[in-house]
């Protein structure tokens, strides 16, 4: 029996024709800010081949930006793009828990 | 009131959890060590705090870079210091941090780089001071610049320049060598040049000088030999003899400086005892030391003392020695003259020693330089070039000895001293007749060709030997010459070399190519008496070499070997 929630349109996967806008906020070279941008890199590679664009926000430049998304921790990927807006904190190594966030894949039960 | 659809319900909830999943996200990523570095509102402004690693690559650098490294609060304390300025300062981090720089300055230089400190708050500055390090100083390069942030904060970097000062002072000593190296080559090549034109000089002169010796001296000793002289004209003519003699030594002297220093100068050496040495050497000089009222005293060896030495050029020197001993010392002075043998050391000894101005330390190394003279001024008695010492000791060294001058001081006296080996024990030969002894004239009447185109050394040498009872012909060039023999059938020919058209060479060839002259003895008369000059003569057939003035004795020898006379 299917749940409410798999039904949720909000789980569903996004239009496959749209670009993905992502932004990735980091502080300076931090390693935990490289390895997020190395392992976003990679994922949209694998899923989202030629249809993604990612904007690095350097917070140590100017911290003011982070305003706009509500940053607290960094590194924090922010999928502005399809909506709805989705926000993942952390360096991305755990590629399963990314991929959810960014609803590229269904959450488990 | 209105209840919440379904719908919103749900779309509250989707909202809630979401929320919920982000806080519960944003808390497991921290916890879970997946960020580092943090948003943080301080008033009205946004900062970044970073939790580790951000500034490790520059954190590296300052750690890691060759300079020392310092932040400097206003009034010039350290609030920051890399470990290399600890390092460079030999001091601990701990001491550096909370110092006042420039205390690790130098005293000297102190005033000068708080000076520059104080600039360094508004623009980029830098100099180079002495640091201390320890009990020791190094200098470094210093470059102070503005910090942003709190007013007077200021960037020091330190770079220790020892090394390259090391470096710079290697290479100045290094091309201070080179151009003194080139230098004094080139000073050497110099010198060498010179040494060949004076060598040449001296070869061209002593040649030229030659030629009036010959009549000179001729002419004297006919005077001499022409029956008794009365008193006035007795000592005249005895002084110009002795004048004569002195310029044929000189002119001598001058080439044999040449011929010593090239190497060229050929003794003859025979069994002597070394005490006829100190004897002949004696006769020569009882008149300088008895002019200036010297006391002699002579000491020789009671047993012989063998040598294999040239007698005339050994009494050269010793004579060379007297002179120079009567010459240096005040009159009415004490000369010691002594020959013995040293079995020790299998060397004959002949010292001179005198009680006159001696030698100054200094110049002890420099007396046997050419042209020194350790008296060059007005006071000098008699002439002399300066080379006879040089040469001494030249002919010393060519007899396998040594000549060593010794001296306590000024007006000590001095004492020189002649070393050469003695010979294998043997019975010493008398002395061979080669050299100038003067000898009754023969009796034989022998015929004798005179050969040289200046007038008055052929008609002087004529004379003379007219005087001694020969039969004498002259000619002034080479057809005469050859002429003259023919129709002469002179026993002897004395040939000058240098003649006007045909050579005296070319003369002698043809003599000897002719039968009828093989037996003629043919003597070459030259003011060349090198031997390579004596090798020519005798490829061109002359039986003898002479070298002009020819002395008398060596003439009278000659003479004395001519086969019996035939017709």
């Amino acid at each position: 029996m299917r749940t409410v929630l798999e039904e949720n349109p909000s789980d569903l996967s996004p239009d496959p024709a749209a670009v993905w806008e992502l932004r990735l906020y980091v502080a300076g070279q931090t390693p935990k800010s490289i390895t997020a941008f190395s392992n976003l890199k990679r994922l949209c590679e694998e899923h989202l081949a030629g249809r993604y664009k990612i904007e690095v926000i350097d917070l140590l430049v100017n911290p003011k930006l982070a305003r706009d998304d509500q940053i607290l921790a960094i590194p924090t990927l922010v999928r502005k793009l399809p909506d709805p807006i989705r926000r993942i904190i952390g360096d991305l190594s755990d590629t399963e828990r990314t991929l959810v966030g960014l609803q590229l894949r269904p959450r488990r039960g | 009131m209105t209840s919440p659809s379904l719908d919103e319900l749900l779309r509250e909830n989707e909202e809630l959890r979401q929320r919920l999943d982000e806080a519960e996200s944003t808390i497991r990523a921290i916890s879970g060590d997946e960020v580092d570095a943090f948003l943080v509102r301080r008033g009205s402004e946004d900062h970044v705090l970073v939790l580790d690693g951000v500034d490790r690559p520059y954190r590296l650098v300052i750690d890691q870079m060759q300079q020392g490294a310092a932040t400097l609060t206003a009034d010039g304390t350290v609030f920051f210091a890399n470990p290399r300025l600890a390092e460079l300062l030999e001091a601990p981090l701990s001491s550096v941090i909370g110092s006042r720089f420039s205390d690790h300055v130098a005293p000297a230089d102190r005033v000068g780089v708080e000076t520059l400190l104080a600039e360094a708050t508004g623009r980029n500055v830098a100099c180079e001071a002495e640091i201390l390090r320890g009990d020791e100083t190094f200098p470094a390069a210093l470059a102070a610049s503005p910090l942003l942030g709190p007013e007077g904060v200021v960037c020091l970097l330190v770079t220790d320049l020892s090394q390259r000062k090391r470096q710079e002072l290697e290479r100045e000593r290094l091309l201070e060598e080179q151009v003194a190296r080139a230098a004094a080559e080139s000073a050497a090549a110099a010198l060498r040049e010179a040494d060949r034109r004076k060598d040449e000089f001296l070869a061209i002169l002593a040649h030229e000088l030659r030629n009036p010796l010959g009549p000179l001296r001729n002419g004297i000793q006919l005077l001499g030999l022409s029956g008794p002289l009365q008193p006035e004209v007795r000592d005249t003519h005895e002084m110009m003899s002795r004048q004569v003699e002195n310029l044929v030594r000189l002119v001598d002297d001058l080439l044999d400086v040449g011929r010593v220093t090239r190497g060229v100068i050929k003794l003859r050496k025979q069994r002597i005892d070394a005490r006829l040495i100190a004897q002949r050497a004696l006769e020569s000089c009882r008149d300088s030391i008895s002019q200036r009222d010297h006391q002699l005293e002579v000491a020789l060896s009671g047993a012989p003392i063998p040598v294999e030495a040239d007698l005339v050029r050994m009494a050269q020197v010793v004579i060379n020695l007297l002179k120079n001993a009567a010459k240096f010392t005040p009159r009415g002075g004490r000369i010691l003259l002594a020959a013995e043998r040293d079995a020790e050391t299998g060397q004959a000894v002949i010292r001179v020693r005198d009680n006159g101005q001696g030698i100054e330390p200094a110049m002890l190394s420099k007396v046997f330089d050419l042209f020194v003279q350790a008296d060059s001024t007005a006071s000098r008695t008699e002439e002399g070039l300066g080379i006879g010492l040089t040469l001494s000791r030249h002919l010393t060294e060519l007899h396998g000895g040594t000549l060593r001058a010794s001296s306590a001081g000024l007006s000590r006296g001095s004492e020189f001293e002649i070393r050469i080996p003695l010979a294998a024990a043997e019975e010493p030969s008398p002395p061979h007749l080669g050299s100038a002894e003067a000898g009754p004239a023969k009796p034989l009447r022998r015929r004798v060709l005179i050969v040289d185109d200046n007038r008055d050394a052929a008609s002087s040498l004529a004379r003379l030997m007219k005087f001694w009872g020969h039969e004498v012909r002259e000619a002034r060039d080479g057809a005469t010459a050859l002429a003259a023999a023919e129709e002469f059938r002179p026993e002897l020919i004395l040939l000058d070399i240098g003649l006007p058209g045909m050579s005296g060479y070319e003369v002698a060839t043809r003599l000897r190519a002719d039968a009828r002259f093989r037996e003629v003895r043919v003597i070459a008369l030259s003011g060349y008496g090198t031997e390579q000059d004596q090798a020519r003569s005798r490829a061109a057939g002359f039986d003898g070499h002479l070298l002009k003035p020819a002395e008398l004795g060596q003439l009278e020898a000659i003479l004395a070997s001519l086969p019996s006379a035939r017709t």
